[in-house]
């Protein structure tokens, strides 16, 4: 091959010794977060924060799962970069401490960085990141950008995955000479999460971005308004397909009479029951076991009361 | 204690949550536990960063002294700030948040921890996630700081029941509950409205799942009384410790009176005589008043009872409230 013609791996087989290279990336939903966090201690002279990033991959190499992230410390002048070698190595290490005996534990699965650029920086950063001495070593290091300069990116928080192809000649494993090769993405979260992401939802159109933790009942009592907006939106739509397919009026047609039809039957589905007695009387056995229960739970806290009251009377 | 009156709110962050979160699955079945770090504004207390604490799985189980100020802990803090520090973290100590189950901590471990972490830092806070009842129930995320007058009883070492009555401590102000704020960074505003406009096909979608609706309680009712029953047994267990010595008190102090009517009737005599009397009160060179047991775990037993109760209530009214409207709904 002539030294003057550019040899561009595809993604997928732009193995690093031999080892697959990752196809697709799930992030999980607190990584971000984590990655936004440390955006907003970014300081005004720093271009961006960088960090790395933690997670598992599958056994084939091709799946990744980023799923926690720490910052580190780094400068930026001119064309040189000075990152925090002892402070990355250190923190991995406490980190992992408190991993110990998990089956799922944590390894370093490439950077961060809260710039979308591919410069020549990035490139110097992915080298240390492939470095046997502190990164994703064998495998091939993976680049997380978020662009945390909202007003270029005109609001648009965009989580964008890359890897890594050596390009130009070979032997000459200058750090300029890095393709980054995108990689779908996937942000996630697991059902316990998932209760956690709700509470932080709830505050994402107050002006105050805070929001309390509702007790039991309230939690209750929002789902319930909300299952009724939802079935009111519904019939709403159903009876918009009625009236047009009343009036003929095609022109403006408001709704789809098949999508119509079948949100009609979905309303008027009941829970097919049979043996009504059955369930009646199930619904309520367990009806007077809770209410037994909260009983004796009053029973056990007016004991207390009066053993203390008792107690310190003598 | 200082002057200033304490934060009345806790500010959290939402990454603080999130991470919590993440840590209490990971952990799950074992407890854990970590450090957070934040800033005192004055009458807000804002939690912005949090990190794991390195505590072995039979941490809670080993014995009642547990402390999380062990050498290797303290140095794993100080390393693990150290870093932070670097990074902009803000790298001041306001508390310490437990992964728990079914509202079970009050226990010596995280009272004993929240008394060291207050006496450093009066504000300091102890966040109490709830792994289980998340599951069954609503999310459970408090914050809980000592009350004055548990401390008070705590400095002057003796947990008798004459120190309870006098600083005037029971089991239902050993923790003072501190409203919780949850709270986003603007970027994080921006995520979740750019995810929450995203393409429904997107497998990322916020909204609820609508789990408080869910009509599967026994599992949840089952432990937390399974739970109130080991309680009830530690505190009869307690109980008789403390009867034991009001007996053998009894027995004392019937002793040191019989003694005295002796005394009173010798002093009679020698009055008689024409000598002087022998002194009343001197019985306690004789006699030896039994110590009285720290009324601490009673303390606690009891307020870890109550809190189940009150758990048992809470869900006890929704869940009727629900199997009620259910019934209703099957009816028509």
């Amino acid at each position: 091959m002539p030294a003057s013609t550019i040899h561009i791996p595809r993604a997928a087989t732009a193995a690093v010794n031999g080892i697959a290279s990752p196809q697709t990336i799930t992030v999980q939903a607190q990584a971000v977060v984590q990655i936004l966090d440390h955006a907003l201690r970014q300081s005004a002279t720093q271009k961006r924060v960088i960090g790395t990033l933690l997670g598992s991959r599958s056994e084939d190499g091709t799946e990744y799962e980023v799923r926690s992230t720490y910052a580190v410390s780094h400068e930026e002048a001119d064309d040189r970069v000075t990152i925090d070698i002892e402070g990355n190595k250190a923190m991995y290490n406490l980190l992992k401490k408190t991993n110990q005996g998990r089956t799922s534990g944590e390894v370093i699965l490439g950077w961060y960085s809260t710039s979308s650029d591919l410069d020549y920086f990035a490139g110097l950063v992915h080298k240390f990141y492939s470095s046997p001495e502190n990164g994703a070593y064998p495998f091939a290091p993976i680049y997380l950008s978020l662009d945390s300069d909202i007003i270029a990116s005109n609001g648009e928080l965009t989580v964008s995955t890359f890897t890594s192809s050596a390009i130009g000649a070979a032997g000459n494993q200058d750090a300029v000479n890095t393709l980054f090769v995108p990689i779908p993405n996937e942000i996630k979260y697991s059902d316990i999460e998932k209760a956690g992401l709700d509470v932080i939802a709830k505050a994402q159109n107050e002006p105050s971005r805070s929001t309390t933790i509702e007790s039991d009942l309230q939690n209750l009592e929002s789902s319930l308004l909300q299952i009724m907006s939802m079935i009111e939106r519904v019939q709403e739509y159903v009876q918009n397909v009625i009236k047009s397919a009343d009036t003929k009026n095609t022109t403006e047609s408001v709704g789809n009479v098949a999508v119509g039809k079948y949100l009609l039957d979905s309303l008027s589905l009941a829970p097919g029951l049979v043996k009504a007695d059955a369930i009646e009387e199930l619904f309520n056995t367990h009806l007077r076991d809770v209410l037994m229960i909260v009983y004796l739970a009053n029973t056990v806290k007016t004991q207390l009361q009066l053993s203390s009251r008792l107690t310190t009377l003598l | 204690m200082d002057a200033k009156p304490l934060a009345t709110k806790v500010v959290v962050d939402s990454s603080v949550v999130l991470h919590i979160v993440k840590h209490a699955s990971e952990a799950a079945p074992y407890q854990a536990c970590g450090q957070l770090l934040g800033l005192d504004n004055q009458d807000i207390l804002e939690v912005t960063h949090g990190f794991n604490l390195p505590v072995s799985n039979s941490f809670y189980d080993s014995n009642d002294s547990a402390t999380l100020r062990t050498k290797a802990i303290n140095k794993y803090i100080g390393d693990m700030v150290e870093q932070l520090k670097e990074v902009k973290v803000d790298a001041n100590t306001v508390g310490f948040y437990q992964c728990t189950h079914l509202g079970k901590f009050i226990n010596h471990v995280v009272i004993d921890n929240l008394y060291a972490y207050q006496k450093e830092n009066p504000e300091a806070v102890v966040l109490v996630y709830d792994l289980s009842k998340t599951v069954y129930a609503s999310f459970s995320f408090k914050a809980y700081r000592l009350s004055p007058a548990f401390i008070a009883v705590k400095k002057s070492g003796k947990f008798s029941t004459k120190n309870l009555v006098e600083k005037e401590l029971s089991y239902h102000d050993i923790l003072e509950e501190v409203p919780v704020e949850i709270h986003n960074s603007h970027l994080v505003t921006l995520l979740l409205q750019n995810l929450s406009t995203q393409q429904p096909e997107s497998s990322f979608t916020l909204n609820s799942t609508f789990n408080s609706l869910d009509i599967t309680i026994d599992p949840y009712l089952e432990k937390t009384m399974e739970s109130i029953f080991d309680s009830i047994d530690d505190f009869h267990y307690d109980q008789g410790n403390y009867n034991y010595y009001q007996r053998q008190l009894a027995r004392e102090q019937s002793k040191i009176s019989q003694w005295q009517q002796k005394r009173k009737a010798e002093n009679h005599v020698r009055q008689q005589k024409g000598e002087a009397p022998l002194p009343l009160d001197n019985y306690g060179k004789l006699f030896k008043l039994p110590e009285e047991p720290s009324r601490l775990e009673n303390l606690l037993i009891s307020a870890q009872l109550d809190k189940y109760c009150t758990q048992i209530e809470e869900f006890g009214a929704t869940v009727s409230s629900k199997l009620f409207a259910t019934q209703k709904s099957l009816e028509a």
